[in-house]
C-alpha cells in the first residue's frame, strides 16, 4: 500500500497509512506493555518461580520501554 | 519499537531505508560496546541498559523525526493522532489490573488468568466502543508541515509612480 501511494505521489494517503498503521500497532502493543508492567512480578513468579522475581522484574521494566 | 512497526514498513515501501540501515548498524555496534562496558560494573542490569539505550535512541528519537520529516507532518501531530487514543483506552484496563493486584496477588496460573480476563474484558469493551463510534482508525487532519510552517506572503503594495 505504501509503495503504491509513494509511486502514485499520493502523499496524503501515505500519511494516513503511517498514522493509522502505527495506531493499529499501538492498539495491540500498549495493553500487553501495561499487563507486563503491572502484573510482571506475578507473571515471572508463576512462569519460572519466586526466586527470579527480584532479578527478572527490573530487567523486564528496563527492556519494556524501548521494545514498546 | 513495536508500536512503530508500521514506520519501518512504510520506509521500505518508499524505498528510502538507507538512513535506517545506517542507524540500525550504529545501534547494533553501540549495543555491543555498551553491553560489554556496563556488564562488569552493573551485572545483568548493565547489560540490559546497554541494550535499552541504543534501541530507545533509534525508536524514540530517530524513527519518528525521520519519518515525519519525510512525510511532511509534525511529530506532535503524529504522536497525538497515533498514540493518544490507544493510551486512553489502556487507562481503564490499567486501573482494573491495579485494583485486582491490590485485591489479591496472583501466585498461580488460574489467579493470573482471572486478572488477565478482567483486564482483557475491560480493554475489549473500550476498543469495541472506539470501533462502534468509528474512532478506532479514523485519522484527523494531517495538513502538510510546509503549509503550517510557511504562512502566506503578505500582498505587495503596488508601486506608485509620480
Amino acid at each position: 500500500m505504501s509503495s503504491q501511494s509513494d509511486a502514485a505521489g499520493n502523499m496524503d494517503r501515505l500519511r494516513k497509512i503511517f498514522v493509522a498503521g502505527n495506531r493499529a500497532c499501538a492498539f495491540t502493543t500498549l495493553p500487553m506493555t501495561a499487563v507486563f508492567i503491572i502484573l510482571g512480578k506475578s507473571v515471572i513468579e508463576v512462569w519460572v518461580g519466586k526466586q527470579y522475581v527480584a532479578q527478572g522484574y527490573p530487567v523486564l521494566l528496563i527492556l519494556i520501554v524501548p521494545y514498546t | 519499537m513495536l508500536v512503530q512497526s508500521a514506520s519501518g514498513r512504510i520506509l521500505f515501501g518508499m524505498g528510502k531505508h538507507g538512513k535506517l540501515a545506517i542507524v540500525s548498524l550504529i545501534e547494533g555496534v553501540a549495543n555491543l560496546v555498551l553491553s560489554i562496558l556496563l556488564v562488569r560494573p552493573f551485572g545483568i542490569i548493565g547489560d540490559v541498559i546497554g541494550t535499552a539505550i541504543p534501541l530507545a535512541g533509534t525508536f524514540l528519537f530517530f524513527m519518528p523525526f525521520h519519518l515525519c520529516s519525510r512525510l511532511g507532518i509534525r511529530v506532535t501531530t503524529f504522536v497525538r493522532q497515533a498514540f493518544v487514543l490507544p493510551l486512553m483506552l489502556c487507562a481503564p484496563m490499567a486501573i482494573v489490573l491495579l485494583l485486582m493486584q491490590h485485591w489479591f496477588v496472583a501466585h498461580t496460573y488460574r489467579q493470573l488468568a482471572a486478572q488477565l480476563f478482567a483486564g482483557g474484558l475491560t480493554y475489549a469493551l473500550c476498543v469495541g466502543w472506539a470501533y462502534v463510534t468509528d474512532r478506532a482508525l479514523r485519522v484527523g487532519d494531517l495538513a502538510p508541515l510546509v503549509e503550517k510552517v510557511m504562512p502566506e506572503m503578505p500582498p505587495v503594495p503596488p508601486l506608485v509612480e509620480d
